[in-house]
């Protein structure tokens, strides 16, 4: 015992030079990385100890792993054997899974199939969590493998096992790679020039369809807009805060980034770009709605310009950075993280909305088929649902109603705030 | 050793020797510089970390978070506990606990029954071996080591634990709520004669009144009468390495070895062996294992086996051979760290393996069930306090019928067969490997 501590100070000792040497250290002054000691002690015993003989390089891999890993479920550290170099350019048509995923309360969960992507049309659902790819099972893989897997183009074709609230039994997927199909943004005018505009997706070109769009909507008298921001996962912040532009007035502030150092930390506002959204703004969110979408629906809220309808949207708004060690090993992780105007972090909180809609209670086996047939009529695109168990679509079937009962009750809500504000209606 | 279930590890021994018995020696200088230079790159990181993370995080956090990392990539058994969970722990394996009566271990990263304990909640609300935990109150075990899945679980006595668990026979999920008891356990059960001669002993676990309380049952079945014994070690997770060793012992004596530890350092090398003299050294005896056999059951039943003193029958056992020791860390911390393996006399490893039975009998999750709901349907008509009504429980068992314990009946055929052909059934001369059956 007595050995094991002297053995440990002289370890420490050795890592003191070292520490004074860099700038953090000086800074703070002696005493600084505390549990380092222990650290270290517990490499010693372990090499010592343990039933295998294990190298020191392995255990500070771990070590750095298990470190990145306890910050958060984006962070992670990938040792020099496993750093690709840049990705090849992409096969000839290569393409998309058009699938986010993300770790939440330490699953892999969907966070949402991109509209009109591989994923969606197979019929992968925003909560699903993945159990299995290509058979193996997810736990045995490492974060930054997966998030490889999932990113980019390619022509490898996925096998999905996903667990589904109210399934009893496992759903099956294969996704081959292929383009995102249908607009990013579309419109449609409902009732008493109430108007919905769908955004599935934030990229490049979102801002200037929206922009043509809105001017569109505005051309026709619209006064009022459902905002359906409903399982759209992807995107670039900036392409969410160019569209947040014609919803606030100049000046007016959509987001902050705040990270560890000052310099880190950013503004942005609005320019209160024409045309400008005419009339009451309810926006609607769910789980699926994710990062740029998560960004634009918090401008909204804390600006004042639309009331949040639907459910607690998923909590991930972040900018990373990677970080190359000597070694060649390199660290990912989160360098600054999106607040909205009055400062809430959007970060594995989510925003709240102001009016909450329960999801509908699903019974075993019958999950999601109301929903099911209500995406159908509502963007008239086929997808393709085989393999999906208990869920019978016909084909072509419209919705009576039209709507789906949360964009029902958003117009509803556009409705009476016209009545209240003694709006003269045609 | 109690494996599965960490609580008992320090109150084993083991740990003490390990401790004690750890020799310093001093690195070389190329250990040194390499050591050195691992360090070096995890400094770097550590600073990039703090220097460029969003948020500040206190660098003992990061230093934990480090730390943790290193034991989980060891094996399900090994972990670093920090203060409070290493204070917890000693006051569990000092007091009596609340719990639910499961044991538990990782298996394929999941956190899974080894088995269900007679007589507790668990039992009782149905929980099976080889179920896995996949929730507990509404949140995710994935990632939660098996300390910190072992706290989660225990509490006061009357508290409800809610929990969700996935049966990978049926896939189902099912959810259980379960309200917390003193686990307090009787090891020795239903000592009976199952025929004239052919006497029945069940083990539910090695715990420090095991040893005596089965010399008191063997003795009375003696008298009455017995020849052989069906030793019944199904669903019994292990406990305590010497009194696994005491029940091997009664049987085999002859200063035999039992079983050994083997580490890399030469301090965790044990030989554990019987006396001179057996207590029962010639009853022909069955020994019954399945799936849910862990640990010090396969001590018993490998040593059992490997000296040809008597047959293993059922199905596979578990498979945790591996010795845990405790070891304390400055800042009040402590490491739990796989240091050894076990080993059969005849030389085989325990870990992941298991010990296979002489004869193999099957028996399905359905069969299982209904023998011991059989079971307790029995005990509770039997141990009826007049005045209840039961005529429930009495149809109930009147409609499982005839549920037949595949295992213990082939057993008993097998006794009665060995009986009637006077076969010795002592101890051999050497251990030796059985050939597996196929």
């Amino acid at each position: 015992m007595k050995n094991r501590a002297l053995r440990a100070r002289r370890l420490s000792a050795l890592l003191l030079p070292l520490l004074l040497a860099s700038p953090a250290a000086a800074e703070k002054g002696p005493g600084v990385y505390k549990g380092l000691d222990i650290l270290c002690d517990v490499v010693t015993i372990i090499q010592r100890d343990y039933i295998e003989k294990l190298s020191s390089e392995r255990l500070m891999q771990d070590a750095l792993r298990g470190m990145l890993n306890s910050l958060d479920s984006y962070s992670t550290y990938m040792p020099a054997a496993s750093v690709r170099g840049p990705r090849p350019s992409p096969d000839k048509g290569a393409g998309t899974y058009g699938l986010e995923v993300a770790y939440k309360d330490k699953l892999l969960t969907v966070v949402a199939p991109v509209e009109g992507g591989p994923a969606w049309k197979a019929g992968v659902k925003s909560g699903d969590l993945i159990i299995k790819i290509d058979k193996e099972p997810v736990d045995d893989r490492p974060l930054a493998e997966l998030i490889q897997l999932f990113r980019g183009e390619t022509t490898r074709r996925l096998e999905l096992q996903v667990a589904r609230r109210g399934e009893r039994e496992f759903l099956d997927f294969t996704l081959l790679p292929g383009k995102i199909e249908g607009a990013p943004a579309r419109v449609e005018m409902l009732e008493e020039k109430i108007a919905l505009m769908r955004i599935s997706r934030f990229d490049t070109e979102t801002p200037a369809r929206a922009a043509d769009l809105i001017a569109k909507l505005n051309r026709e008298g619209g006064d009022g807009m459902v905002l359906d921001l409903r399982d759209c996962p992807a995107g670039e912040i900036g392409s969410a805060l160019a569209i947040a532009e014609h919803f606030i007035p100049s000046g007016g502030l959509l987001a902050t980034l705040s990270g560890r150092t000052k310099e880190a930390a950013r503004e942005f506002r609005s320019g209160g770009k024409a045309p400008h959204v005419v009339g009451p703004v309810v926006v609607l969110v769910n789980a699926g709605t994710s990062g740029a979408a998560e960004v634009i629906a918090g401008a909204l809220q804390d600006g004042g310009r639309g009331v949040l309808m639907g459910q607690r949207s998923f909590g991930c708004a972040f900018e990373e950075g990677s970080f190359t060690l000597k070694d060649g090993s390199v660290i990912t992780m989160l360098t600054a993280v999106y607040r909205t105007p009055d400062g809430s972090e959007i970060q594995d909180e989510g925003l709240d909305p102001d009016v909450e809609v329960p999801l509908p209670a699903v019974a075993p086996g019958e999950a999601g088929a109301e929903e099911e047939e209500i995406a159908l009529a509502e963007d008239g695109v086929e997808r393709d649902l085989r393999g999906v168990k208990g869920v019978k679509v016909e084909k072509g079937v419209k919705d009576e109603e039209g709507l789906d009962p949360m964009t029902q009750r958003a117009v509803d809500l556009i409705k009476g705030i016209h009545i209240l504000e003694h709006k003269e209606r045609s | 050793m109690r494996p599965p279930r960490y609580a008992a590890a320090a109150a084993t021994g083991l740990a003490a020797y390990c401790l004690l018995s750890a020799i310093f020696t001093p690195p070389s200088p190329a250990q040194d510089k390499q050591l050195k230079s691992s360090l070096d790159l995890f400094v770097s990181g550590l600073e990039v970390v703090a220097r460029n993370y969003y948020r500040e995080v206190p660098e003992r956090d990061l230093a934990y978070g480090a730390i943790k990392g290193m034991c989980a990539a060891l094996d399900p058994h090994s972990q670093f506990m920090d203060e409070e969970i290493y204070r917890e722990m000693k006051v569990e394996t000092e007091g009596e606990f609340g719990g639910l009566g499961i044991e538990i271990t990782i298996r394929d990263k999941f956190l899974t029954v080894v088995s269900p304990i007679e007589d507790t909640p668990a039992f009782k609300a149905g929980l099976r071996a080889g179920d896995r935990i996949v929730e507990i109150e509404g949140l995710s075990t994935k990632d939660l080591s098996l300390v910190e899945a072992v706290r989660k679980l225990r509490g006061t006595p009357g508290t409800v634990a809610r929990i969700t668990v996935m049966r990978p026979s049926t896939g189902a999920m099912v959810p259980f709520a379960i309200t917390r008891a003193n686990i307090q356990i009787q090891s020795v059960k239903d000592a009976k004669l199952v025929t004239g001669k052919v006497g029945y002993v069940r083990l539910t676990q090695f715990q420090e009144r095991t040893g005596g309380n089965l010399d008191k049952a063997l003795q009375d079945l003696k008298k009455r009468g017995m020849r052989a014994l069906v030793l019944d070690l199904r669903n019994n997770p292990g406990g305590l390495l010497q009194v696994a060793i005491e029940v091997a012992d009664k049987f085999i004596g002859g200063d035999r070895m039992l079983v050994y530890t083997k580490g890399r350092l030469k301090a965790q090398n044990v030989e554990f062996k019987s006396h001179s003299a057996a207590a029962y050294p010639d009853c022909p005896m069955v020994v019954l294992v399945n799936k849910g056999s862990a640990s010090g059951s396969e001590i018993v039943a490998g040593a059992i086996q490997d000296w040809g003193r008597g047959i293993i029958l059922g199905e596979t056992t578990f498979g945790k051979g591996s010795v845990q020791s405790v070891l304390p860390l400055s800042d009040g911390s402590a490491l739990r760290l796989t240091t050894a393996k076990y080993f059969t006399p005849s030389g085989r490893c325990i870990q992941k393996v298991g010990v296979k039975p002489d004869i193999v009998v099957q028996m399905t999750d359905e069969q299982e069930i209904k023998v011991l709901l059989k079971r307790r349907l029995e005990k509770m008509i039997s141990e009826n306090q007049q005045g209840t009504d039961l005529s429930a429980e009495k149809a109930e068992l009147k409609k499982l019928g005839a549920a037949a314990d595949l295992q213990l009946d082939r057993a008993v055929d097998l006794l009665q067969g060995l009986l009637a052909c006077g076969k010795s059934v002592a101890a051999g001369p050497a251990p030796r490997v059985r050939n597996a059956p196929r």
